[in-house]
């Protein structure tokens, strides 16, 4: 039972750092982008910046729930220990 | 890159959305196939836990592995990622973690611009191809914009700019 504990907890703190530098070069690319257009003088700028956080949002929240489902599956998989 | 002097924003736009739809699809197959994996995980606990544990695992990593690579295309693609100045046409093409490119063509290089819009669906939904000519005969990628959100339109707008600059 231990290795497949081990392996679920490894995949999910990789699952959780790939978030955690995805959501970093999003925020960096990004913020370039909103510089560029604010230098043209884009009006919708603070509409792009909402979508931005929910987009961020989103990722964050559903990846968060996969892994709480996943270990709630394990504590139930935790009952049939031989 | 900064603005020129006397650069004006014409249009800031994103790519047509259905770019999303091919993502989207396999993100609901596959996060299906995960779940299901889950399920089998649960059924065959009580009698073979190592195989339990096995698919538990594959169930994991397809679901997580879905999971990421559609988020990583959605947050690459939801930039903006075409923007049109009175000077030039920018094509912004990011793939997070892997490509950042800028292309750029100045208005003075371009000859003509031609919209395609090919295929049942580039009709319905009213997306096509933007090609600017600069003087070569091939459509080079270079000189493509594809998954345009009503490119004739856009092609018009580019072709009234072109005009006002000859007309300077």
């Amino acid at each position: 039972m231990l290795p497949f504990v081990i392996a679920v907890t490894i995949v999910h703190i990789l699952s959780l750092i790939f978030m955690g530098v995805m959501i970093f070069e999003y925020l960096h690319i990004h913020e370039k982008h909103m510089i560029l257009l604010y230098s043209f003088g884009d009006p919708h700028i603070l509409h792009k910046r909402w979508r931005k956080w929910l987009l961020m949002g989103a990722y964050a929240f559903f990846t968060l729930a996969i892994s709480a489902t996943t270990i709630a599956f394990l504590l139930y998989l935790f009952r049939f220990l031989p | 890159m900064n603005p020129q002097p006397q650069e004006q924003l014409i249009r800031a736009f994103s790519t047509h959305w259905i770019k999303y739809w091919g993502p989207a699809a396999a993100y609901v197959v596959l996060t299906g196939t995960g779940m299901l994996l889950f399920f089998l995980a649960i059924m065959a606990a009580y009698h073979a836990f190592v195989l339990s544990q096995i698919t538990f695992i594959a169930g994991l990593i397809i679901t997580l592995g879905i999971h990421h690579w559609f988020f990583h295309f959605v947050l690459s693609d939801s930039m903006d990622d075409i923007i049109i100045t009175n000077r030039r046409v920018i094509f912004l093409d990011v793939d997070l973690l892997f490509c950042d490119d800028i292309r750029e063509i100045q208005l003075e290089h371009i000859i003509a611009v031609e919209a395609r819009k090919h295929g049942l669906l580039q009709n319905i939904f009213l997306y096509g191809t933007l090609w600017f000519d600069t003087g070569g005969s091939e459509m080079l990628e270079g000189r493509t914009l594809p998954l345009v959100p009503r490119p004739h339109s856009i092609a018009n707008e580019i072709t009234i700019l072109l005009q006002k600059k000859n007309n300077q």
